[in-house]
């Protein structure tokens, strides 16, 4: 990575907010830090209520089940970046986005992921665990994937957030992603067991731990102290929650 | 009325592209590119979409790979775990099946 002399970065330490309101954070930082009214940041957080967000250019209707999303009270939310639809639940993940000038990482698209789930991997390394980078944009764990990311790059600024499995409740997962009825079979639920794993299941660190991990995994090679958001990305976010990423057209756009 | 076709296809590494065409009077009316798929800028989805807006059903598969690589070209667009030859496949799977009921 590229670290431009003088630079600190700005870590905002392990949050909760609704879908909503992480995306909108997520596109008000990266306005801030593209008008150079904020340094490159490092956000850690998680999902309250638990939700499921889906990829720019999925479909909402094929992707979700909308009414057990409802009954559930898990919110739906579609983000700016590509990938796949994932369920974030409330004790189940830390998801982290970084916010950055798009200079300071590889050109290529590849290697900027590469780059930055290394710092996942050292996490994991801090843990005893040995993890692996998985192109294009996953992290596996003894074969079986622990962490999914997604990375877009608009204004010369590039964001990439991503979330680490802490917890793994596939019936949950199963009710709220579409997928038909007899799929979440035992059977099933055993086929994605076995494709896709979580801290707990290698490890008995605590949730606390796995953050603590993945905070020094992600600051060890730069610059940094904990902040705070600014009025103004506060302002924003709250504008941009409201105004697109809860809305229909938004979320039901593709 | 437009007749509406759709197709899956997994590509090879993981990721996912689905296509809707809706065909009216032989000719594509509309195009819709759904999937896990990346692709910078996003918004600009509209414009490969729009590439096939206008071709006959039977289609000119050089010319129309042409027109999408220009697309991709003219727009600066990267695609990411998807190429030109997966949205064409899952095209051509699509317009070779039969219909659905809308």
């Amino acid at each position: 990575m590229i670290e431009p002399q003088g630079v600190q970065w700005r870590v905002i330490a392990l949050e909760e907010n609704t879908a909503f309101k992480n995306m909108a954070l997520d596109e008000a930082v990266s306005n801030a830090v593209a008008q150079n009214k904020s340094p490159p940041t490092l956000r850690f957080y998680g999902w309250n209520p638990s939700a499921v967000s889906i990829g720019y250019f999925q479909s909402l209707e094929k992707e979700v089940r909308l009414s057990e999303c409802e009954a559930q009270g898990v919110d739906v939310v579609r983000r700016r970046t590509g990938g796949g639809a994932v369920y974030h639940d409330r004790d189940g993940e830390i998801t982290y986005s970084i916010i950055a000038p798009e200079f300071m990482f590889p050109k290529d698209i590849i290697a900027s992921y590469k780059l930055i789930c290394g710092s996942i991997i050292d996490a994991f390394g801090l843990l005893d665990l040995t993890a692996e980078f998985k192109p294009i944009n996953d992290i596996i764990l003894n074969g079986k994937k622990v962490s999914g990311n997604a990375q877009t790059r608009r204004n010369g600024i590039l964001l990439q957030h991503g979330t680490i499995l802490f917890g793994l409740d596939v019936k949950k997962m199963f009710s709220v992603l579409n997928v038909s009825a007899e799929k979440i079979s035992d059977k099933m639920i055993a086929s994605v067991e076995e494709r896709v794993t979580s801290v707990k299941k290698n490890s008995s660190a605590t949730k606390d731990q796995l953050y603590d991990a993945l905070l020094k995994g992600f600051t060890a090679d730069k610059k940094w102290a904990f902040g705070k958001y600014s009025e103004e990305e506060l302002a924003r976010a709250d504008e941009l929650a409201k105004t697109s990423y809860s809305t229909k057209e938004w979320n039901s756009m593709r | 009325m437009a007749l509406h076709y759709s197709a899956v296809e997994k590509i090879k590494g993981g990721k996912t592209v689905s296509i809707d065409v809706w065909v009216e009077n032989d000719l594509i009316a509309k195009v819709k590119l759904t999937g896990d798929f990346f692709m910078h800028p996003e918004e600009q989805i509209n414009v490969l979409e729009r590439v096939f807006e206008g071709a006959k059903v039977k289609f000119d598969w050089i010319e129309l790979e042409r027109k999408l690589m220009m697309a991709i070209q003219d727009n600066d667009i990267q695609l990411v775990g998807v190429g030109t030859g997966s949205i064409l496949s899952v095209l051509r799977k699509a317009s070779s099946g039969e219909p659905k009921n809308d």
